[in-house]
C-alpha cells in the first residue's frame, strides 16, 4: 500500500445536488452580467460595441476627390451618451446572427496575444513604454500583464445589411448615408497593454493603455449623418440623436454608451487632461451589505478614460471614483 | 481572430470573445478539486460546500479575462480558495467536523458507512493537530490534486520545501493513523 493512500482514498465527489445548484447560480450571474453589459470587464465593454457601430463610422467628413489622402480618426476626447440597455441586448443578439453582420471583413494583420511577467517585459513586447501607477490601495497585488500586438484590418460596410439592422430595430425613419456602401474602412490597432491588480477580498483593478486606435476611410460620407444613425441604433430618440450628433467632434471623440438608470457619468481631469468617468451604480432597492467572507457586496464600479498625447488610457475597478483618479494621476 | 473582433477587442478589451471557452467543462473539472481542497483544509460537509460556493462565485466574476488561458483561471481559482479559507478561520471557530461524516455518497452499506464515518472522523482529528501550513499544503496536494510545483507557485515556497513539508506531514500522519492498527 502506498504511503499516502490513506489520504487519497478519502477524497469525495461533491454531492450532485450541490454541484447542480451552484452551477445554476453561476449561470444566473452570467445572465445578469450580460444584461448589465458594463464595467467589471477589461476596459470598455460598451465602448467596444460603439466602436463597431459608431467608431468605424466615426471618420471625418471628407468631401474630397478620389485622390484625397486618408483622413484619420484618433481618440482625443470621450463623450458619454445615455442609452437603453435593452437596445444593447438586441444588438448583441444581432451580432450572434452572422447574417446581420454589417461588414464584409478582411484581415490584414492579426494581433497576437502574449503575457508578460513584468512591466519591462510588457514594454518590450509592445514596443513602447508602459506606464504603471505609483499608488495603489493597500492589499492589491499585481496580476498578469497581457499584451495584444498590433493589428490591422479592413471593413467594408454592407448597405443592405445595415438596412436590415435598421428594420430589425424598428428604425424605419432612418436612412443609410449615401456613399457608405462598399467603401473600405481601414482599422489600425497599436499594441494594447492590460495590467491587472487583485485584492484577496475580491477587489480588482484594470489599466488598459495604448496609442490611439486609428480608423480611416476615403470617401465623402457625411460623418455627422453617420453619427446620428449610430446614435439612433443605440436607442436615442430622433430629435436627441440629431442634436447630439451635431455637438460631437466625430474626428476625435469616442462615444461611450452609458446604460440609462444604471450609471452616471461626468467629465474629469487626470493630470491636466480631460477625461470621462462612468460609474455603475447600485440597483434601486439594493443595499450594500457584507457577505459571509466580509466582502462588501453590491459595490458600484467605475471606469476613468482619458488621453494624454497620443496615448489613451482606461482605468476600471470597484474603487470609489476619486480613488481611481488618484491612482490614474500616479502613473509613471 | 476576425477583423470585427480585432476592432472590438484590440484596444477596448476582451469584451466579445472571438471563441467561447467551455465553462461547463472547466466547472466540472475544477469543482471536485476545490471542494476537496476545502474538505481537507477546513473539514468536510456543509462548510466545505459553503466555501466552495464562495470561491466559485468570486472567481466566476473574473472568468472572461481568462477565457483564452483556462490554466491561468485554475491558478486564480485556487488563489481565491486559499484566501477564502484564511477568511473562514478568521471569522469562524474551528470545530471538529464530525457532522460531515453523515454526508457520504449513497450506495454504501451500513457497515461501510460506519467505517467511513469512523475514518473521516479520525482523519479530521489528525488533521487538526497539523500546523496550519502543513494542513494547507496537504489540502492543495490531496484535496485539489496539485503538483508540488504548482503548490510552490501558489505559496511562494520552493518546490523542494513543499516536498519536504508534505513528506514530513505524511510521515507524522501515517504514524498516527497506523498506530491505531488500521492499514
Amino acid at each position: 500500500m502506498e504511503d499516502d493512500r490513506f489520504l487519497k482514498d478519502l477524497r469525495e465527489e461533491p454531492r450532485p445536488e450541490f454541484a447542480r445548484s451552484l452551477r445554476e447560480r453561476l449561470r444566473a450571474g452570467e445572465e445578469r452580467e450580460a444584461a448589465r453589459g458594463f464595467v467589471f470587464r477589461p476596459a470598455f465593454a460598451a465602448a467596444a460595441a460603439v466602436l463597431v457601430v459608431v467608431g468605424a463610422f466615426s471618420v471625418p467628413a471628407v468631401r474630397v476627390s478620389a485622390q484625397a489622402l486618408l483622413d484619420m480618426f484618433r481618440v482625443r476626447n470621450f463623450t458619454a451618451v445615455p442609452f437603453d440597455a435593452t437596445r444593447m441586448e438586441k444588438l448583441r443578439d444581432l451580432e450572434g446572427d452572422h447574417s446581420l453582420l454589417l461588414f464584409e471583413q478582411q484581415e490584414i494583420q492579426k494581433p497576437t496575444e502574449q503575457k508578460a511577467a513584468t512591466v519591462a517585459a510588457a514594454a518590450a513586447l509592445a514596443g513602447a513604454p508602459v506606464r504603471t501607477p505609483d499608488y495603489l490601495p493597500d492589499g492589491y497585488v499585481a496580476g498578469p500583464i497581457e499584451v495584444n500586438g498590433e493589428g490591422r484590418g479592413r471593413l467594408i460596410p454592407d448597405g443592405a445589411k445595415l438596412k436590415a439592422v435598421l428594420e430589425t430595430l424598428g428604425l424605419d425613419d432612418v436612412s443609410v448615408p449615401p456613399g457608405l456602401d462598399g467603401q473600405p474602412i481601414e482599422v489600425h490597432l497599436w499594441p494594447v497593454v492590460t495590467q491587472e491588480w487583485n485584492h484577496p477580498k475580491g477587489g480588482i483593478l484594470h489599466l488598459v493603455q495604448s496609442r490611439s486606435p486609428e480608423v480611416a476611410m476615403r470617401s465623402g460620407v457625411d460623418l455627422t449623418q453617420l453619427g446620428e444613425l449610430a446614435l439612433r441604433i443605440l436607442g436615442l430618440e430622433a430629435a436627441e440623436a440629431k442634436r447630439v450628433a451635431r455637438t460631437i467632434d466625430w474626428q476625435n471623440t469616442l462615444v461611450v454608451p452609458v446604460p440609462i438608470g444604471a450609471s452616471t457619468f461626468r467629465e474629469v481631469t487626470v493630470s491636466g487632461n480631460k477625461g470621462l468617468m462612468v460609474t455603475v451604480e447600485r440597483k434601486r432597492g439594493e443595499s450594500e451589505k457584507s457577505g459571509k467572507d466580509g466582502e462588501r457586496r453590491n459595490r458600484p464600479g467605475s471606469v476613468v478614460m482619458w488621453s494624454e498625447g497620443d496615448q489613451v488610457f482606461a482605468l476600471s475597478g470597484s474603487q470609489h471614483g476619486l480613488d481611481l483618479i488618484q491612482i490614474a494621476e500616479s502613473l509613471r | 481572430m476576425s477583423t470585427e473582433s480585432v476592432v472590438m477587442s484590440g484596444f477596448w478589451g476582451r469584451v466579445i470573445p472571438a471563441t467561447d471557452a467551455d465553462w461547463d467543462a472547466l466547472y466540472a473539472d475544477q469543482l471536485p478539486r476545490v471542494y476537496n481542497f476545502f474538505r481537507y483544509r477546513v473539514g468536510p460537509g456543509a462548510v466545505a460546500e459553503d466555501l466552495t460556493s464562495i470561491t466559485f462565485e468570486k472567481a466566476w466574476r473574473a472568468r472572461e479575462r481568462y477565457r483564452r488561458d483556462l490554466g491561468a483561471f485554475s491558478t486564480w481559482l485556487f488563489t481565491i480558495a486559499r484566501n477564502v479559507a484564511i477568511d473562514h478561520y478568521r471569522q469562524a471557530r474551528r470545530h471538529a467536523p464530525l457532522e460531515a461524516a453523515a454526508e457520504v455518497p449513497g450506495g454504501e452499506s451500513p457497515e461501510e458507512l460506519a467505517e467511513r464515518r469512523s475514518d473521516l472522523d479520525r482523519l479530521a482529528r489528525l488533521f487538526e493537530r497539523l500546523e496550519d501550513r502543513e494542513r494547507e499544503l496537504l489540502a492543495l496536494k490531496y484535496g485539489a490534486g496539485l503538483t508540488n510545483r504548482a503548490i510552490a507557485k501558489h505559496t511562494g515556497l520552493t518546490e523542494s520545501n513543499v516536498g519536504t513539508i508534505v513528506h514530513r506531514a505524511i510521515r507524522d500522519l501515517r504514524a498516527e493513523w497506523s498506530s491505531k492498527g488500521v492499514e
